[in-house]
């Protein structure tokens, strides 16, 4: 699917309203500019949560729409007339009853249950069936969302390259694989280019003819769109498994691919940090307030901190200003490691650059201030909305699979990413650990993988 | 460490009982060997306490079955586990909500009817469900998929993990020594009998050595110059989303070979197998049975179709062609004893730990036990068992 | 941190494990990634450790039980699926198999 803006603002109901979206945006992005910050409360304390990811590693934000429950309101594009409610909370999610049970959390830690009624199991009985009743929290797909569910046909592939991850450097190493005579399979969850499509800069010398990693982004997706070697899938790469390279699921179609060579483009995963209140509404992900604000053009808040531990927490505090949004200060351990022309160009916004930690963020039902310390002792800083930005980690999980399957068993790789990457197996991009790796290294990558996988190089006029 | 109860440093030079494997078998007749007052007892395992199958099964308790030998013991253990969290001080989170045997056919149907009477005549409690009270009972499932089945009201399921835990602290209290990430990598003999293990850490001196290695019993058989007729197997299973209450019991479905049950946080368990035996050794998940999984249990729960699946993973098991746990010695072979071969070993540990213990303490065979000994598979005294969800490799009725 | 902030400190928001449960299941014993995350339940949610592995490793970082370059990360074992899907997209299509 790729980013297409033409059409006009679409209606969804949510818990009986109508809230309006527009083209593009997901459930959690219209929802969050219709001021509504909880979208689910947590499992056992019922603490409320909202928008922190972005992008459906986090499980914040899963709501029920159209009777199905567990669907992430951040990946969840509008389409028009959804029924949508949030899940756990009595009376509703806003206000909830059992957010009580935050209040009981000293007797309800971890492993608690291993302790209780030991001596009494009749009564421990009891207390299951209640646990039960309360984590299961009414939520059942019914029995229309269930069927809707079922796949519809199971089809098969047989490629020379499957490319799993369609941002920046899975677009360049489908690109590079297909160029080399290959044919391609593209997997992507969501809008092809990714994070990509929030960045409105680039790594030095990442790409030499666009603008931005936003302008790549959509670039590459046009040329693999009209690719006649490259089919894109939009759906989900279910996992690689002994004799069977891919299971993918996209829109209710089961897909069975074979492919001697396989590009790893899976990406990387924002890094959460530790403080007390770290889970509330407001405490937002770097790549989800990009997401916010370029992607679904919704301003992520009205007064921010932004807690960093690099340069781009910098770029995101000023692309912040740049959106309306106050910045009491950038937050960080080691300001002194940063690029000086970007901490300058915050002092001459007046923003305060404090060398800290974030102790605690506080607010019932979202941040409301953030308590910071530092060297000149602790300040408390208004803020309903926390950046966290942090560098990145690979989203390893596929490449361990394959491992896996070429070890035979389950014993994990050790070292680094890239450290078991074989022909047949190409990592690249952030899933290697090289967030800002060259387009023209991402398409080597993919001429590897197509040679790899024994495709003949094309004449020179293909 | 790993856990708690597990000793840190390294195992002693001698011990009046080495067990090799801190699953559910090990460290719950080491508990038992305790209890009697054995001394010097040390369980070893390469890896962290229940991380083989006893940590990856389906955490189902019944003693509804159809053969002798099998109500014998696991009625035995059912009745441990009514009392198991209160003698070892840690909740098991046993949940005796009941256990469904389901019929789809004619056939399965008659086999309930049958083992039902029997059941009866044992004093094992069950109830005979037509279509309409298993419906009742399991509103969600698929009425096509229903011909009726038998109930146990006492049965159900409980923890894996609080149940390691809970078997390893009550033995480490009792001076049992539990050491982890030790390798057991041969047996020393002398003369026809097991006289001590080789290990990562050094060899080991041992009176009796006890075989409750699980996926890896088989090579431990061989080092002990015993070979069996018996197959090491993978088993898979998997884990949804949380989701509301809709089934209370624990479930075996025959016509699908499967079993599941819902956790106390709403977490759907299950678990199928396909009509052959899968003999890998391999942990690795694998795309037939995710497919066969999934397939069987949207099937039968048709609502599971919106569930989000979480996790699908695998274990491995030994096992004989009857299916039948392969407990106690050869002849030929002193100082050593096997408890393996265990396929519904979770269900079954409590009982035969107990019987087990008693027996190598007071020197006296347990008649329980004894259809289960490693004889009757030379011999080719196997159980008939009928009312098993897992393949023998033949075809299934 | 004191105890009081360990425990506003969520490690695990799909199953609300705080850091205060962290350290204390790690202090009773649970020092395995396989023992800590069954008994905290750590990686047992929707995110199957996609955003909670960090606060792990942190964790062990703080008490020196990071593992070393030759050592196997501190993971569970990584298993399907890669994100969760619905179990009906994985069934076979009705009265359809490949």
């Amino acid at each position: 699917m790729t980013a297409d803006r033409t059409s006009e603002p679409v209606r969804f109901t949510f818990e009986g309203r109508s809230v309006e979206a527009l083209p593009g945006q997901t459930l959690g992005g219209a929802l969050h500019a219709d001021g509504v910050r909880i979208l689910t409360r947590s499992f056992k304390y019922r603490r409320p949560r909202g928008y922190t990811c972005g992008y459906g590693a986090c499980g914040n934000c899963p709501l029920t729409v159209d009777g199905l429950p567990g669907v992430n309101a951040c990946e969840r594009t509008v389409e028009g007339g959804e029924v949508v409610r949030r899940e756990r909370g009595w009376p509703s999610a806003g206000v909830d009853v059992f957010r009580l049970a935050d209040a009981a959390a000293p007797l309800l830690t971890a492993g608690f249950q291993f302790r209780l009624f030991t001596k009494t199991p009749w009564l421990a009985h009891r207390a299951e069936k209640v646990m039960a009743w309360v984590a299961g929290a009414g939520r059942r797909p019914s029995a229309e969302a269930a069927a809707a569910t079922r796949a519809t046909s199971h089809e098969t592939r047989t490629v020379d390259v499957t490319v799993v991850g369609g941002g920046l450097s899975g677009l360049a190493a489908a690109l590079g694989a297909a160029a080399e005579g290959a044919s391609v399979l593209l997997v992507h969850r969501g809008v092809l280019g990714g994070r990509s499509l929030g960045r409105s800069g680039s790594a030095a010398g990442r790409h030499r003819t666009y603008g931005s990693d936003r302008e790549a982004a959509l670039a590459l997706a046009a040329d693999v769109a009209a690719h006649p070697s490259i089919e894109v899938l939009d759906g989900t790469a279910v996992a690689t498994f002994d004799g069977v390279d891919l299971i993918v699921v996209s829109r209710r179609r089961r897909i069975q691919v074979s492919a001697p060579a396989m590009v790893v483009a899976t990406g990387s995963y924002d890094v959460p940090l530790s403080f007390a209140g770290n889970d509330k509404p407001g405490v937002m992900l770097a790549s989800a307030v990009r997401k916010l604000m370029h992607v679904e053009r919704v301003r992520p808040g009205r007064r921010a901190v932004v807690v960093t531990e690099n340069a781009t927490g910098y770029e995101i505090a000023d692309e912040l200003l740049a959106a309306g949004v106050t910045v009491s200060a950038v937050v960080d351990p080691d300001p002194s490691a940063r690029p000086a022309d970007l901490v300058a160009a915050l002092d001459a916004a007046k923003v305060p650059v404090l060398a800290g930690r974030p102790v605690r963020v506080r607010g019932l039902r979202g941040a409301r201030s953030v308590v910071v310390a530092g060297g000149s002792g602790t300040r408390r800083l208004r803020a309903d909305l926390v950046v966290v930005s942090r560098p990145e980690r690979p989203a390893e999980e596929l490449r361990w699979q394959r491992h896996y399957v070429e070890a035979g068993d389950t014993h994990a790789p050790k070292g680094a990413p890239t450290a078991h990457a074989t022909d047949r197996t190409v990592v690249v991009g952030s899933a290697a650990g090289l967030p800002a790796q060259t387009l023209d290294d991402a398409r080597d990558a993919g001429r590897r993988a197509a040679r790899a996988a024994g495709a003949a190089p094309r004449r020179v006029d293909a | 460490m790993s856990a708690p109860g597990v000793r840190a440093g390294d195992p002693g030079a001698s011990y009046d009982v080495v067990v090799i494997g801190a699953g559910v078998q090990g460290l719950s007749t080491a508990y038992e060997l305790a209890k009697r007052g054995v001394k010097r007892i040390a369980v070893l395992d390469r890896s962290w306490p229940g991380g083989g199958a006893s940590g990856r099964n389906g955490e189902l308790i019944r003693s509804i079955f159809s053969s002798p030998e099998w109500v014998g013991l696991f009625d035995l253990s059912l009745r441990r586990w009514h009392d198991l969290s209160a003698e070892l001080e840690m909740n098991v989170l046993f949940s005796p909500s009941g256990y469904l045997v389901l019929a789809s056919t004619d056939d399965q149907w008659a086999n309930c009817e049958r083992d039902h009477a029997y059941h009866l005549s044992e004093g094992v409690d069950s109830e005979l469900l037509s279509q309409a009270d298993v419906l009742k009972l399991v509103p969600a499932l698929n009425r096509d998929v229903v011909r009726g089945g038998v109930l146990q009201p006492s049965g159900g399921f409980a923890h894996h993990d609080a149940v390691n835990w809970a078997y390893l602290k009550a033995g480490a209290r009792r001076g049992v020594e539990v050491y982890c990430d030790v390798t057991v990598t041969g047996l020393t003999t002398s003369a026809g009998r097991v006289t001590g293990v080789r290990t990562s850490r050094g060899p080991i001196a041992a009176g009796l050595v006890l075989n409750a290695a699980g996926g890896h019993a088989l090579d431990v058989n061989a080092w002990a110059g015993i070979t069996l007729p018996m197959v090491t197997s993978r088993l898979e299973m998997l884990v949804t989303e949380p989701l509301a209450p809709f089934l209370r019991q624990g479930l075996a479905a025959l016509a699908l070979l499967g079993y599941c049950h819902q956790t106390a946080r709403g977490e759907f368990v299950g678990g199928t197998e396909m009509h052959h035996v899968d003999e890998s050794r391999s942990q690795n998940s694998t795309w037939d049975l995710l497919a066969d999984m999934a397939t069987k249990w949207v099937t039968l729960f048709p609502q599971l179709s919106g569930a989000r699946l979480l996790r699908h993973w695998a274990g491995t098991v030994t096992q004989a062609a009857d299916l039948a746990p392969v407990i106690g010695s050869v002849p030929d072979v002193d100082g050593y004893l096997m408890s393996c071969g265990w396929v519904y070993g979770f269900m079954g540990a409590p009982g035969a730990s107990t019987l087990l213990a008693e027996e190598i303490v007071t020197g006296v065979p347990s008649p329980i036990l004894e259809p289960f000994s490693p004889r009757r598979l030379v011999e080719g005294r196997l159980i008939a068992e009928s009312s098993l969800v897992v393949p023998t490799g033949e075809e299934h009725p | 941190m004191s105890a009081r902030a360990d425990r506003r400190t969520i490690v695990c928001p799909c199953h609300d494990v705080t850091l205060h449960d962290l350290k204390v299941c790690w202090d009773r014993g649970y020092t395995h990634p396989e023992t800590l995350k069954r008994a905290t339940a750590l990686f047992m949610g929707p995110c199957q450790g996609k955003l909670c592995a960090p606060a792990l490793d942190e964790f062990l970082e703080s008490v020196g039980a990071a593992p070393g370059p030759d050592d196997s990360p501190a993971r569970p074992t990584v298993r399907p699926p890669l994100y969760s899907v619905r179990l009906g997209e994985l069934a076979d299509p009705d009265g359809e198999t490949a």
